[in-house]
């Protein structure tokens, strides 16, 4: 093996805390004998996925990623949380509705975020939110399946996307182009 | 009559409530991607709701700590479950329904290409 | 109050049995897929439950933890499979 690069060793100290956390969890002994067979079997672990780790954690130098700002973040996960909630309480007054007031549209778009980071958080909070499910994500194109008008609505007003956006930028400009909303299955 | 035990049973049962609403859903809605709304909201609140409650009822300890990977675990990989089944489901070329398309043949809510996906995977019910 | 944790676990399992009807019924596989997830979901909360009723939660929350990456991994495996193996791939 040649020369481990300073990112390729702090991915290997990383994974290992991570798992030696992971040990001392699922063991829930802390002598001398089970952290020492924790130690050994996650250093033996760290070893043999040596070449993998080169990519875990710090991708970010790597591709030039902008770095994600966490204090954003922190402000992110509540919200996210809280529409959590606001979806499931959409989805249970649909579903107990006598006559299921749904309107399912299919709705394209493309965005201009830099990073695969930015695209996964935006997939998976879509996901996460009222009423919307990703069906693809191809190079920055979304293909978003919506239950009703009303959830359709937080993505073509671009709510979302420029949350996203501000995790990574200042001053996100506009994020979406080319929205597309099909309500009918002869324009699929 | 400890203030932790009752706040942890009132979130353990309105867990239950959208593991509830996520059942039921699944059995009502009309298409498959409406189905995936009700397990993938539905659902994910209601694991995230009854674990936390049993966090709050349990206090802090190892198995709260546990219980606190298992929450994190289940935020991460239910949305990402729900995309794969329904990413599979649009590339197998799975039309959804929409308000404005007749109901299909055979009591099928979608058009007949979702009959015809199913008779190419030889899953029928009948015969 | 002791008894709140039999009740939710005989709810619980009521509740499982009513997704059984999707992947019974259908109609597509993907509808049963679906179905089988939902009632894994389920299943690690009725495990928990089990577990504070016999009070030996710290043995039960592994098995809902390992049961958690089993649901997962079998959910991505079989949609992967029908992603690279589907109809579109016959013509």
């Amino acid at each position: 093996m040649s020369k481990l690069s300073r990112a390729h060793a702090l991915n290997m100290a990383v994974l290992f805390i991570l798992l030696l956390a992971f040990w001392l969890l699922m063991s829930g002994h802390f002598d001398l004998f089970h952290v020492s067979m924790g130690i050994v079997s996650s250093a033996a672990v760290v070893l043999l996925n040596a070449r993998f780790n080169k990519y875990f954690f710090l991708l970010e130098n790597a591709y030039g990623y902008a770095p994600i700002r966490l204090g954003r973040v922190l402000l992110y996960i509540p919200w996210l949380i809280w529409q959590i909630v606001l979806a499931s309480l959409q989805v249970a007054q649909v579903v107990l509705h006598p006559r299921m007031p749904i309107d399912p549209s299919i709705v394209k778009f493309k965005t201009r975020y830099p990073n695969d980071l930015a695209r996964v958080f935006l997939a998976n909070s879509i996901t996460l939110t009222p009423g919307t499910i990703t069906l693809e994500l191809n190079d920055g194109e979304y293909i978003v399946h919506a239950l009703m008008d009303v959830s359709a609505s937080g993505i073509v007003e671009e709510n979302m996307p420029r949350k996203v956006a501000a995790l990574f930028e200042k001053t996100p400009g506009p994020v979406v182009s080319d929205l597309r909303v099909i309500r009918s299955a002869g324009e699929l | 009559m400890n203030w932790n035990f009752v706040l942890g049973n009132i979130i353990v049962s309105a867990g239950a409530f959208f593991l509830l609403i996520g059942s039921i859903g699944l059995v009502r809605l009309p298409d498959f991607y409406a189905r995936a709304h009700a397990t993938g909201k539905s659902d994910t609140l209601g694991v995230m709701l009854t674990t936390f409650g049993l966090l709050v009822h349990e206090g802090i300890s190892l198995n709260s700590l546990k219980l606190l990977l298992l929450l994190y675990f289940v935020a991460l990989t239910s949305p990402t479950a729900t995309h794969a089944l329904t990413k599979a489901a649009y590339r197998a070329g799975l039309k959804p329904w929409f308000k404005k398309d007749p109901p299909g043949p055979r009591g099928c809510p979608t058009d007949i290409d979702a009959c015809a996906l199913d008779d190419l995977l030889e899953l029928k019910e009948d015969d | 109050m002791d008894k709140y944790y039999i009740y939710l676990g005989v709810v619980l399992a009521v509740i499982i049995f009513i997704p059984l009807y999707r992947v019974l019924r259908g109609p597509t596989l993907f509808d049963r897929m679906l179905g089988a997830g939902a009632i894994g979901t389920k299943t690690m909360v009725l495990i928990i439950v089990i577990g504070l009723v016999f009070n030996r939660l710290d043995m039960f929350i592994d098995i809902t933890l390992a049961y958690a990456v089993l649901n997962f991994i079998g959910t991505i495996a079989v949609a992967k499979y029908l992603t690279t193996s589907g109809p579109r791939r016959r013509e």
